[in-house]
């Protein structure tokens, strides 16, 4: 730039400064100017009034010519902006109803939108922290039709030995930990982990180490690393941990490392051991009881080392066809593994937050309008004394953001509320939610927000102010009436957008409602009521073979079964609705199956009680019962699923079935209970078969879920169930300990949560459109009072003038509702994921909505009309 | 109108500047007369225009401004060329000279070869 320039420019900068000096000066210099140009007329023999005229005319005006020496004194976008955000703040003080509506608006609009980001941006967009986790994949068995399962031993070490694609596989599982706290005992969550696990993670103690190599064989197990939560809550974060012995399981363990706060944040696990394989299973290939993560060797990619595991399990596949028939491999990004499947509820959110903000945009724009056309005759005036449109765009503008931004530091507050709110109701179902913050990826976030909304509203009544018509606003008094009764198309377009993003809105709600409401209705196949249900697992150093468990469960179900009010007691190996069992192919007598045809079948361990705590009918044959003793010739009991898969219009009961996991011999069954939805509320029963407790293996023992039906209300009675398990062993911790209903709750509480929110979102924008409809349809009425006062004049009805109101209204919400029809057949697909027992496109909930909408867009301009028909013509056609 | 105003603001100010070379220091409406009459009354403009000119010229340094006292005793703020606005004439003057001889040049009638 030329250096004349730039003084030029500096000078300019400097010129937005000290304006009224400068404004003083020019005012005088011009009034010389004047002077000088009149002396000069009345000397060429003008009448002194003529020749101040001339001297004007010749000049251009003084206060054009003002204005065009302003934009050469300052940098005039510079100059301008400061102008307008004062005159901005001016306008908006001055009018606080209008100002405190707007951003209360937009507040909620923007709000939402923060709210909803800091939770994406948490869960989904932030990696994990472990360094290159991008790296780090989770490893799963298939099989036939389409299942995943954990992984056997025998295939890890096979998995580990044969691949060139990673850094390191590791093995992982939950562990029993029961720590002896001082006063009672306390069930930890804790894992046990390969000694390389935290090398996959490729994370490092904060004190102390992780585990050695070899430390998980055999005889050195009693190690532990704590997690940083567990260590400040109940170790009083003492950097003296490392080395010292805590009493876990009846024994005692050495604390070797305290891990990093970030893995807290992460997972909720609380402590992690050695895992060594059990003798049994490092030879039982069809044994598959281990979760594996993997780190990727660098340059990796996870399709390659999917190709990779593919080829590895064809070759295990024809190696051990016995055990590896249709099974697979295939592996998945951790992150996903963690992130499950909140993603489709979390998109469909931010979805919705859109929508409202949309909605809040469209509102506010509309009262800008209004307001901008209220000051029709102002802006006019304006243009007129020189100020160009652009300007006055750019004040528009100007002043939207100032809202917008309010909008959004309010918003910002409400988002703080909100994730409190989100907090105590969501989190629980949320992982990662921990890391959930307001940082300054979701202030940027915010900030964005707001000016792109602050641009989109204040381009409404901007294009507005460009349109003005000088001449026309000036002559016609400023009543407006150039626009017609039918309407100022631009609001129009605002209201009828509003509706139609309402009815996307509401439509998606309602699709949620009717899906929950569908899911309550879902007979679950057992009686929830009264029943109470708590969790017991039992460490191996205390418990060492079925015998003892057995003893152990017996003591336990005897005492309970004594307490007052109850009426049936009874241990399950996994709750009938909880749907991480165990499940195997079984073989039938008489029957052949191709090798990966046999029916896949869940199984459960019960005791005889069971049933009939549960509520479970019973429907041919008979139960278990004291008869069946571990000696006794063993049965199955299967549920009706089963018998009609494997025996349709047979009776089943004295058929004969063996499963290969852990019975090889043929057993008959011996009855048939209803179904259960075992595997959650959505999906349709499985066949399933259920063993006697005295059959049942080791393994599956040693974590049991205690059943309590009882007359009175059953979350009284967690004290003497308590009571009566530490009275047969005050070291054993009893958890999870809740009713029944509230675990049927909890397993549709993710679903509870979408549909609370998402009804949440609707409700306000059907309040917010309310709100604009209204707002639209008394401005116009107002506007055009004069025109209703010369139609009543001249023998218009009251009915007539109401038709007319109204019909405007229904025209706009018919509108509306027509494009959100359209909208919505496009966009409820894409939740279908999140819906049951109802359709995207439901019908029903389709007119219903589309119904709620219209009545309410009609509602919404009932009162205008009200007003309207009320309107005098005598006082109308004086109106000014 | 935005690149014809920049031709139009750059021959007012170099209007400006010979003006004020030819008669020293003057008050605005001095400036505008005197190119009116020079121009034969065939230009006629806002002498608002002028006004962001004078103040353009005054922040690039061409010309300085101070109040003084007019023939007929009035205040008025009287405009002056600086040192850098000689030069800047002359070599704006040369420039132009040389672009009219060379569109001269244009508009002169065709020799036949």
């Amino acid at each position: 730039m030329h250096i004349r320039q730039l003084r030029a420019w500096l000078a300019r900068l400097l010129g937005i400064f000290g304006r009224d000096g400068h404004e003083r000066e020019l005012a005088e210099e011009l009034e010389s100017h004047l002077q000088m140009h009149v002396e000069d007329n009345i000397r060429a023999g003008l009448s002194p009034g003529e020749a101040r005229r001339q001297a004007l005319v010749k000049l251009g005006g003084i206060e054009q010519t003002k204005e065009k020496y302003r934009r050469q004194r300052g940098v005039p976008v510079l100059g301008d902006l400061w102008q307008d955000l004062r005159f901005g703040a001016r306008v908006l003080l001055k009018q606080p109803l209008f100002t405190l509506v707007a951003v209360l608006t937009l507040a909620l609009g923007t709000g939402a939108n923060t709210a909803l980001f800091s939770v994406i941006n948490a869960v989904l967009l932030r990696p994990l922290p472990f360094p290159e986790s991008d790296r780090i994949v989770a490893l799963y068995e298939t099989f036939q039709p389409s299942g995943e399962s954990a992984v056997s031993v025998p295939n890890l070490r096979d998995w580990q030995r044969q691949n060139t694609v990673f850094e390191g596989i590791a093995a992982y599982v939950d562990g029993v930990f029961n720590l002896q706290a001082n006063d009672s005992p306390q069930r930890l969550q804790g894992l046990t982990v390969g000694a390389n696990y935290f090398d996959v993670l490729g994370i490092k103690p904060q004190i102390g180490r992780a585990f050695l190599k070899g430390e998980d064989g055999a005889g050195n197990e009693r190690v532990v690393v704590l997690s940083d939560a567990l260590w400040r809550n109940s170790f009083g974060a003492d950097p003296g941990i490392v080395n010292r012995a805590i009493p876990l399981n009846g024994q005692k363990y050495t604390v070797v490392g305290v891990m990093p706060p970030e893995l807290s944040a992460l997972a909720s696990t609380q402590l992690w051991a050695p895992l060594v394989f059990p003798e049994g299973e490092k030879t039982a290939r069809g044994s598959r009881n281990y979760y594996v993560i993997g780190r990727l060797k660098q340059g990796v990619t996870v399709e390659q080392a999917g190709e990779q595991m593919s080829v590895i399990a064809t070759r295990l596949e024809q190696q051990y066809p016995e055990a590896q028939a249709g099974r697979g491999a295939r592996l998945q990004r951790y992150e996903e593994q963690i992130v499950g499947d909140v993603r489709q509820s979390l998109f469909m959110l931010m979805g919705a937050v859109g929508f409202v903000l949309l909605i809040a945009c469209t509102n506010v724009a509309n009262l800008l309008l209004a307001r901008a056309a209220g000051c029709y005759r102002e802006i006019a005036v304006r243009v007129a004394l020189g100020a160009g449109h652009w300007r006055l765009v750019r004040q528009f503008v100007t002043e939207g953001m100032l809202l917008s931004i309010a909008g959004g530091a309010v918003g910002v507050a409400t988002a703080w509320l909100a994730l409190d709110l989100l907090g105590k109701l969501a989190f629980a179902f949320l992982p990662r939610s921990s890391e959930i913050k307001l940082d300054l990826r979701v202030l940027g976030f915010t900030l964005l927000v707001s000016i792109l909304t602050g641009i989109i509203f204040g381009i409404a009544p901007a294009a507005q102010a460009l349109k003005t018509n000088v001449q026309e606003a000036l002559k016609d008094g400023g009543k407006g009436s150039a626009v017609g009764f039918g309407g100022n198309r631009t609001r129009s377009a605002l209201v009828v957008t509003e509706i139609a993003a309402a009815f996307v809105l509401l439509i998606g709600a309602g699709l949620l409602i009717k899906s929950f409401a569908k899911l309550q209705s879902v007979d679950p196949g057992l009686k929830p009521e009264n029943v109470l249900t708590a969790k017991l697992s039992l460490a191996a150093e205390k418990y060492p073979d079925g015998d003892a468990l057995s003893r152990f469960h017996q003591q336990v179900l005897e005492r309970v079964a004594a307490l007052p009010g109850v009426e049936a007691a009874g241990l399950t190996s996994h709750l009938s609705v909880e749907q991480y069992g165990t499940n195997g192919y079984v073989a039938v007598e008489g029957k052949t199956y191709a090798p990966t045809q046999e029916p896949l079948v869940e199984l459960r361990v019960v005791t005889p009680d069971y049933f009939r705590t549960m509520g479970v009918r019973l429907v041919r044959g008979r139960t278990f019962d004291e008869r069946d003793t571990k000696d006794a010739p063993p049965g199955v009991m299967i549920n009706e699923t089963m018998a009609r898969a494997i025996w349709p219009g047979e009776d089943p009961v004295g058929k004969r079935v063996s499963g290969r996991p852990i019975r090889p011999d043929w057993v008959p069954v011996i009855g048939v209970v209803a179904d259960v939805k075992n595997m959650g509320l959505t999906q349709p029963p499985t066949p399933e078969f259920y063993f006697n407790y005295t059959q049942g293996g080791e393994g599956m023992l040693r974590n049991m879920t205690l059943a309590v039906r009882s007359r009175l209300d059953p979350a009284s009675l967690a004290t003497a169930v308590r009571r009566e398990t530490q009275a047969v062993d005050p070291g054993q911790p009893l958890f999870e300990v809740q009713t029944m209903q509230a675990v049927l709750d909890g397993v549709v509480s993710d679903r509870r949560l979408n549909m609370t929110l998402l009804s949440l979102l609707a409700a306000s924008s059907l309040v917010l459109t309310l709100v604009g409809i209204y707002g639209v349809m008394s401005y116009n009425v107002t506007q055009h009072t004069r025109e209703i006062g010369i139609r009543m004049a001249l023998g218009a009805q009251k009915t007539d003038i109401l038709k007319l109101v109204i019909g405007r209204g229904a025209t706009l919400a018919f509108a509306g509702v027509l494009i959100g029809l359209t909208a919505s057949l496009a966009l409820t697909r894409l939740m279908s994921g999140l819906l049951f027992g109802v359709s995207a496109t439901d019908p029903f909930t389709f007119v219903g909505i589309g119904a709620l909408l219209f009545t309410v867009a009609l509602l919404a301009c009932y009162l205008p009309a009200l007003r309207a028909i009320k309107v005098d013509p005598l006082i109308a056609l004086r109106y000014e | 109108m935005g690149a014809k105003t920049d031709v139009w603001q750059g021959t007012l100010a170099l209007m400006v500047l010979k003006t004020l070379e030819a008669l020293g220091p003057l008050h605005g409406y001095g400036i505008a007369r005197r190119i009116e009459q020079t121009s034969g009354d065939l230009l006629s403009i806002n002498y608002g225009t002028l006004y962001p000119a004078l103040l353009r010229l005054e922040q690039e340094g061409y010309v300085s401004s101070d109040w003084g006292v007019s023939d007929n005793n009035r205040r008025a703020k009287y405009y002056k060329l600086t040192r850098a606005g000689h030069k800047q004439l002359a070599k704006e003057a040369r420039e132009w000279e040389q672009t009219t001889a060379i569109l001269a040049r244009f508009f002169a009638p065709a020799e036949e070869s």
